[in-house]
């Protein structure tokens, strides 16, 4: 869109592009009457710097909200040059608006996105954090407590290269277990899978993934998966309980030595028993029967989303 | 716990990721409070007003259902002016926020003993 204007700045020309855009009868925006045609919000703003362009000579150079015929603004770039003749006096400024819509909506999006990326960076740094210093806290020494934290860290990471593919947002249950439980398995067919391959959210992949990361390192050093012929079972189903679905996920480990409770409630335990609950919105509890551990989550179905 | 304790302010923590607040509840402890924690800002409520041995409130900002933690220590100022405010969030602007008056702020992760001293100097100042 072209105008133009005398050097008071009263306008007196715009071209048929700008009609076609502003659906306006034709001089209905000259003089100062442009103005209106803008956003309220933006209608202060890009009168101040006209008048200062006015009197200074400087370009004129402004992104403002521009009325479109089918009554919705759009995002337009303004900018306008004097023109001087051989004295160097301002005799006419030309201007032009260009339709940026789209960029700045991008844009927008970006800058959101940007913000989105940084608040989940914190909270994984957090949650990195919060691992950390429980596993310090109930360390028996330095050596065990580095190993834990290091495989720990590298579950976590693990489970964000699968978030990251699936494009962070969401990703399904069964490429969630299988990674979180790729590290344990020994091609001997100790693991049985089994469940509908339901959509999960991020926060909920990653817990998942952090308590089964415990809940093999446990059955490795104490339960099922310490001896050959150790068996774990993992399954998961989608119920309705009085109208509600609900969602199931049960770990049951036999054929390993006998178990009882451990005496202290480390990291590993609360993240099993307290904090995978939590995420789902759900309850968890582990029973440790004569035949081996048996971990099950119960949760609403919408808690695998939220 | 010794009888010290008794005399402390209780905190109330108000953080819905699981895995932080188990981490705000263990930090705190183990500088010798005792706490309640909650995910929103009604139970919390509901707990301030059972509990008058709350002197802390320690909440994130990011939470669920109709009150965020700002609303929420604004509510709780308004309502309890003795009890203390410690905001701890990974929000980037600060300077941006509306912190009620004398209120501590602390990005996450926590910067553990930072949190403790600042938790000892309101307490000290308590009952």
């Amino acid at each position: 869109m072209v105008w133009a204007t005398r050097p008071d700045g009263h306008h007196d020309f715009f071209n048929a592009r700008w009609y076609e855009f502003t659906g306006v009868p034709v001089g209905s925006t000259d003089g100062a009457g442009w103005n209106d045609i803008f956003h309220p919000d933006d209608q202060n703003r890009a009168m101040q710097q006209w008048q200062h362009s006015l009197s200074t000579g400087v370009l004129y150079d402004i992104e403002y909200r521009l009325r479109h015929h089918s009554g919705a603004y759009r995002w337009v770039l303004g900018r306008a040059q004097p023109v001087r003749n051989s004295d160097g006096a301002i005799i006419r400024w030309l201007g032009t608006c260009t339709d940026i819509h789209e960029i700045k909506l991008a844009d927008e999006q970006r800058q959101l996105m940007l913000g989105e990326m940084n608040h989940r960076v914190k909270n994984t740094l957090a949650m990195v954090h919060a691992m950390v210093s429980q596993t310090l806290r109930q360390a028996e020494n330095l050596k065990d407590a580095s190993t834990s934290i290091q495989s720990r860290i590298a579950n976590m990471a693990q489970a964000h290269d699968l978030l990251i593919n699936s494009k962070w947002t969401e990703t399904r249950i069964l490429a969630v277990v299988e990674a979180a439980l790729a590290p344990h398995r020994t091609g001997n067919g100790r693991f049985t899978l089994d469940g509908p391959d339901i959509p999960i959210g991020s926060k909920q992949a990653l817990a998942l993934t952090m308590a089964l990361h415990e809940l093999a390192t446990n059955a490795t050093k104490y339960g099922a998966l310490s001896t050959e012929d150790g068996r774990v079972s993992v399954r998961w189903c989608v119920g309705e309980t009085g109208g509600e679905e609900t969602f199931s996920f049960c770990w049951t480990e036999s054929g390993g030595p006998p178990v009882t409770p451990p005496q202290r409630r480390g990291f590993g335990s609360r993240m099993i028993e307290q904090a995978l609950a939590g995420y789902f919105n759900g309850m968890a509890e582990s029973a440790y029967e004569g035949a081996g551990l048996s971990f099950e989550l119960n949760a609403p179905l919408s808690g695998l989303i939220a | 716990m010794t009888s010290r304790d008794q005399s402390r302010p209780v905190v109330l923590i108000v953080e819905d990721e699981p895995l932080i607040r188990m981490e705000a509840v263990d930090m705190i402890e183990e500088v010798g409070f005792r706490t309640f924690d909650v995910g929103s800002a009604n139970p919390a409520i509901s707990l301030m007003e059972a509990h008058d041995d709350i002197g802390i409130l320690f909440t994130d900002i990011d939470m669920p259902g109709s009150m965020d933690g700002l609303k929420l220590a604004a509510y709780v100022r308004k309502r309890w002016p003795t009890v203390s405010i410690v905001i701890a969030s990974g929000a980037v602007d600060v300077e941006t926020l509306d912190l009620p008056e004398g209120a501590y702020f602390f990005p996450k992760p926590y910067p553990t003993d930072q949190i403790a001293r600042a938790l000892e100097t309101v307490s000290d100042r308590w009952g």
